[in-house]
């Protein structure tokens, strides 16, 4: 005991002398430190031109000798398809019959196929993943256009969508993990009082912790939901659990039509946030504007496209500005890269339509996907519900088909559901 | 930008010049990365919509700028030391800071604790001065360390036991010298 005593008794002086160490003042003005602080970003903000310039005379011959090759290969693989042609023509004496054949034969599977293409996206999903893991290079992926959209393009038939808004491991930002689920075994309350059961936090960089012991009892018809919160949860949080929770709880009622959260505390009317005071319902707003960017936490992790909250009065302008810049210190990426410059963007009701600068090639590659995830999940945000891609310079990319208007995914990060 | 500068300024300037200082233990660099946060801050300030409280992010970004300020010294000095091939006795080779004006006036107790600190590993050396020299609560410190309140408590008494056994040899080192 006494030893002990003794342990505390210097764990205390120690802690006195921590707290006395001196003062420690910056005596720069601030004016001076703000024109030094000006300088610097001008002077980065330079380099990065000056980069962006060099990197361009940089590939050009690299670009001027893969052009070269490309050619070499399509003037070769015509000459010998004309070739074939010529020796096929040559042999076979009853050609239109055996093309007719060949059609019918073509019709027959594209109407066997059909079905498939109503299998859920989910799926679709999930087998896209088992080419990837299984066999195949990443270059054989893009030449059969099974890039990987991170988006729920449209939600299947009598599926219901539905998403989780989890923070990150530095409680900056949130995650949207969406599931897609058919509609007779959907059990929301369920879904949404487990939260940690269906999500993989280690292996996905997220933490849903501010989620321990919330309930939450839906009535979609009433477009309502009453949410449960154990005593004393909020203020063991403080207010960055509050603005995560309540934040969370916009973005996961919303797309299900939810207009009124109730609040309850352990069965009583009302929950006493810190920073809200006593609340017994908060209505779910309509719109929230949002920029998404990719939040990746390691190599190890998956990236996600998170949602980083927008002024309400901000331009969609100024959101896809925005989505050209990262933040390391919080593992955040820009969605839209450096080189990819947009020309203009138009509004006109429902549909936005981007037009990229005319020197712009998309490459059919994991980036340009999730950057078209991002800017489509944007829009969205913003109110509209088609988007249109001009001067893409390719007509498919993964899911996409840029000669087309795409419409807004339904639902982002979509991931299939696994019960632990 | 300007007032958003002169706000977060006014608000946090000389507790984030603090920070730095105690986590460099030099006032020009503390200067410099000082400038290198509110770079930081400044181009990110519009993402960040208050999810965490305003100080608690700014500590945060400040570490960060701290953390990678050591990366590179770590790996200036690997190089150095790659070079004149002399890696495995780097030990010897301490780079002691001069000790700053306001530390050498105080009494020896103090000197000690500021000598200490600098060799407490990074984590610690960070839970420390948010802890008891910038006042921070233990959730605040979680938040700007992004961890949890439980590693937080693990950190802190394990670099108060550090900092404890370092005082208590070098008194016993002294005191053999007398």
């Amino acid at each position: 005991m006494k030893r002990n005593d003794r342990h505390q008794q210097q764990e205390k002086e120690l802690q006195s002398l921590l707290e006395q160490m001196p003062k420690i003042q910056d005596h720069q003005s601030p004016d001076a430190l703000y024109e030094n602080i000006q300088a610097k970003l001008e002077e980065k903000d330079m380099h990065k031109e000056s980069h962006r310039g060099k990197q361009k005379w940089y590939y050009l011959p690299v670009v001027a000798s893969a052009a070269v090759v490309i050619l070499v290969v399509i003037v070769s693989a015509a000459y010998l398809n004309n070739q074939n042609m010529y020796n096929q023509n040559m042999n076979q004496a009853d050609d239109s019959e055996q093309g007719s054949v060949a059609n019918e034969n073509q019709y027959d599977m594209s109407i066997e196929q059909a079905p498939e293409e109503e299998m859920s996206d989910v799926e679709s999903a999930e087998s896209h993943n088992e080419t990837f893991d299984s066999e195949g290079s990443k270059d054989e992926m893009m030449a059969d256009q099974v890039l990987q959209s991170k988006a729920l393009q449209s939600v299947p038939k009598n599926h219901i969508p539905f998403s989780f808004m989890i923070p990150d491991r530095n409680k900056q930002y949130s995650v949207p993990i969406s599931f897609s689920v058919p509609q007779e075994q959907a059990d929301l309350n369920e879904y949404y009082s487990n939260i940690s059961q269906f999500v993989e936090a280690e292996e996905w960089g997220v933490d849903p912790s501010i989620f321990q012991g919330i309930t939450f009892d839906f009535n979609l018809d009433e477009h309502t939901v009453s949410v449960d919160i154990p005593q004393g949860f909020l203020q063991k949080g403080g207010s960055t659990v509050e603005r995560l929770l309540v934040n969370s709880l916009y973005h996961m009622m919303q797309p299900l039509n939810v207009e009124t959260i109730f609040f309850t505390t352990d069965g009583n009317q009302g929950a006493d946030f810190a920073h809200y005071g006593t609340l017994t319902e908060l209505e779910v707003p309509s719109q929230i504007k949002n920029i998404y960017k990719l939040y990746q936490v390691s190599d190890e992790h998956p990236v996600w496209i998170i949602p980083i909250p927008a002024n309400s009065d901000s331009s969609i302008e100024e959101a896809i500005n925005a989505m050209y810049e990262g933040n390391e210190n919080f593992s955040i990426r820009a969605s839209i890269p450096e080189n990819i410059t947009i020309e203009n963007i138009e509004e006109s009701k429902d549909l936005l339509t981007i037009t990229f600068s005319k020197s712009v090639n998309l490459t059919p590659t994991e980036p340009t996907v999730y950057m078209i995830d991002a800017i489509l999940m944007t829009a969205k945000s913003f109110g509209y519900e088609e988007v249109h891609f001009r001067n893409a310079n390719i007509d498919q990319i993964g899911p996409y088909n840029l000669e087309e208007i795409i419409q807004v995914p339904a639902a982002i990060n979509v991931m299939p559901i696994s019960y632990r | 930008m300007k007032d958003v500068f002169h706000e977060l300024y006014q608000k946090y300037h000389q507790d984030l010049f603090q920070f730095l200082f105690y986590m460099v233990k030099n006032r020009e660099i503390a200067e410099d990365l000082v400038q290198e946060v509110y770079i930081k801050v400044l181009k990110s300030y519009h993402s960040f919509e208050g999810k965490s409280s305003e100080k608690t992010w700014l500590f945060s970004v400040a570490r960060h700028v701290a953390i990678d300020y050591f990366r590179k010294q770590k790996r200036k000095k690997k190089r150095f030391l790659d070079y004149f091939d002399i890696g495995e006795k780097a030990y010897l080779l301490q780079d002691e800071q001069p000790i700053p004006e306001e530390i050498a006036v105080q009494n020896d107790e103090i000197k000690q604790v500021y000598h200490y600190l600098g060799r407490c590993t990074d984590d610690q050396q960070s839970v420390i001065i948010l802890r008891f020299i910038q006042s921070l609560s233990i959730q605040e410190t979680a938040e700007v360390l992004g961890w949890s309140v439980s590693k937080v408590k693990t950190t802190q008494h394990r670099a108060m036991k550090a900092l404890k056994t370092m005082m208590l040899e070098g008194e016993g080192v002294k005191r053999e010298a007398k």
